[in-house]
């Protein structure tokens, strides 16, 4: 079930079972993601923001997604990195406005929860990582 | 004979210079000065021979077969503690990537996990203060071996395991820590488990901790935006049917 809402919306699906270091800055979930999440699949969707949750102990992304049939979905994701170690890299909330189109790299679909993930990445629709690395080296 | 002697002079100088450790700070008492906010690799894996990340561990885990058991049956799925926010426990807590400060005086030692802004506060008379009743951290009893920190943690309530892979322990478990301050930058960090239950022998991790210049700790709330716990994904562990190893029989 949760294979067949991938098709929607979304690039690929690929197998991969990465559970850490998939961004410039280290995702490192406060607890195990694998029992949320089902690291065994990855995939990739374009969405524009609409909402930032900017708080411990995980960021939350919300994205309206388009999918294959130009219906409009809702889409909530989350990822390892906590602020904390956004604010010492150099980022900040506002470096990610609400309407910005993004992509949500190598992302895991949720065990049991329809259209929501745990993404790897976070870019511009340019490829441009966002919340990566140091802010003040990638200027 | 005598460039022999003088040779085993130079020898035996300089490593008297390196074990009194000279170039580092110390307290009034003279013990060193372990105070500071310091960045700790993430040990997801204790058992990890190196994962390239500054940490070396046994590699296979001398398991008991009830040690083997519980680990291969552990699944976050069914009950995730600390996606649920309780209590990381002692070695949870100190695998975390996130920034932790020690504030020491000469009376007592204390941790700051950043993680969930939780603390532990030591003694360090070498007294037990214990009160007897088991806690998520453990009872720790502090003492000096030369200039080497050492904490003897007992009395764990094993409600907790010891990394994020979900290796076991119970609550026989003695954790032996061993901070060194090896100069002005780094730490040497040594843990060392013992828990008859769910091991055959004990083993330690080691690791370095680095002095964070410049750097200040930051709220951290787990609770506030927890959103896969409020929204049923994760699911608090079923404590209901917990036992514990010294009130049943084995």
């Amino acid at each position: 079930m949760a294979g067949k809402r991938l098709e929607s919306g979304m690039t690929k699906v690929v197998t991969a079972a990465l559970l850490m270091g998939l961004t410039g800055l280290p995702a490192q979930a406060h607890h195990s993601i694998t029992g949320e999440f089902d690291t065994e699949k990855t995939f990739e969707i374009k969405g524009t923001l609409t909402k930032l949750d900017w708080a411990n102990p995980h960021l939350w992304y919300y994205l309206d997604v388009t999918n294959a049939s130009g219906e409009v979905e809702q889409w909530q994701c989350t990822t390892g990195i906590n602020p904390n170690r956004l604010i010492r890299a150099g980022w900040k909330k506002e470096d990610l406005p609400v309407g910005t189109v993004i992509k949500a790299e190598r992302a895991n679909p949720a065990r049991n929860d329809a259209k929501t993930c745990y993404v790897g990445a976070i870019t511009l629709e340019d490829g441009t990582p966002i919340f990566s690395g140091n802010r003040n080296a990638t200027q | 004979m005598k460039l022999t002697r003088i040779a085993a002079c130079l020898l035996l100088a300089g490593f008297a210079t390196h074990a009194l450790a000279q170039d580092i700070p110390r307290l009034p008492d003279g013990k060193p000065d372990l105070n500071g906010i310091w960045a700790r690799p993430y040990v997801p894996d204790m058992g990890a021979a190196g994962n390239g990340r500054n940490q070396i561990g046994p590699g296979e885990l001398p398991f008991t077969e009830a040690g083997r058991r519980n680990f291969e049956n552990y699944n976050p799925s069914t009950g995730d503690y600390t996606g649920s926010c309780l209590p990381f426990g002692l070695l949870r807590a100190m695998n975390s990537p996130d920034p932790i400060q020690f504030m020491q005086t000469q009376t007592h030692f204390a941790l700051l996990y950043e993680q969930n802004t939780w603390f532990k506060v030591i003694n360090t008379d070498g007294q037990d203060h214990s009160t007897g009743v088991p806690t998520w951290f453990g009872h720790t009893v502090a003492t000096w071996d030369g200039d080497t920190l050492v904490l003897t943690t007992k009395e764990f309530n094993g409600k907790t395991r010891l990394d994020t892979l979900g290796h076991p322990h119970s609550d026989r478990m003695t954790v032996t820590e061993r901070f060194t301050r090896r100069d002005m930058e780094n730490m040497d960090y040594e843990v060392t488990v013992d828990d008859p239950i769910y091991y055959s022998e004990p083993w330690s991790n080691k690791r370095v901790f680095t002095l964070q210049k410049d750097f200040e700790l930051i709220e951290y709330s787990c609770e506030e935006n927890n959103k896969s716990l409020f929204e049923g994904r994760i699911k608090p562990p079923d404590y209901s049917t917990w036992h514990t190893y010294d009130t049943e029989a084995e």
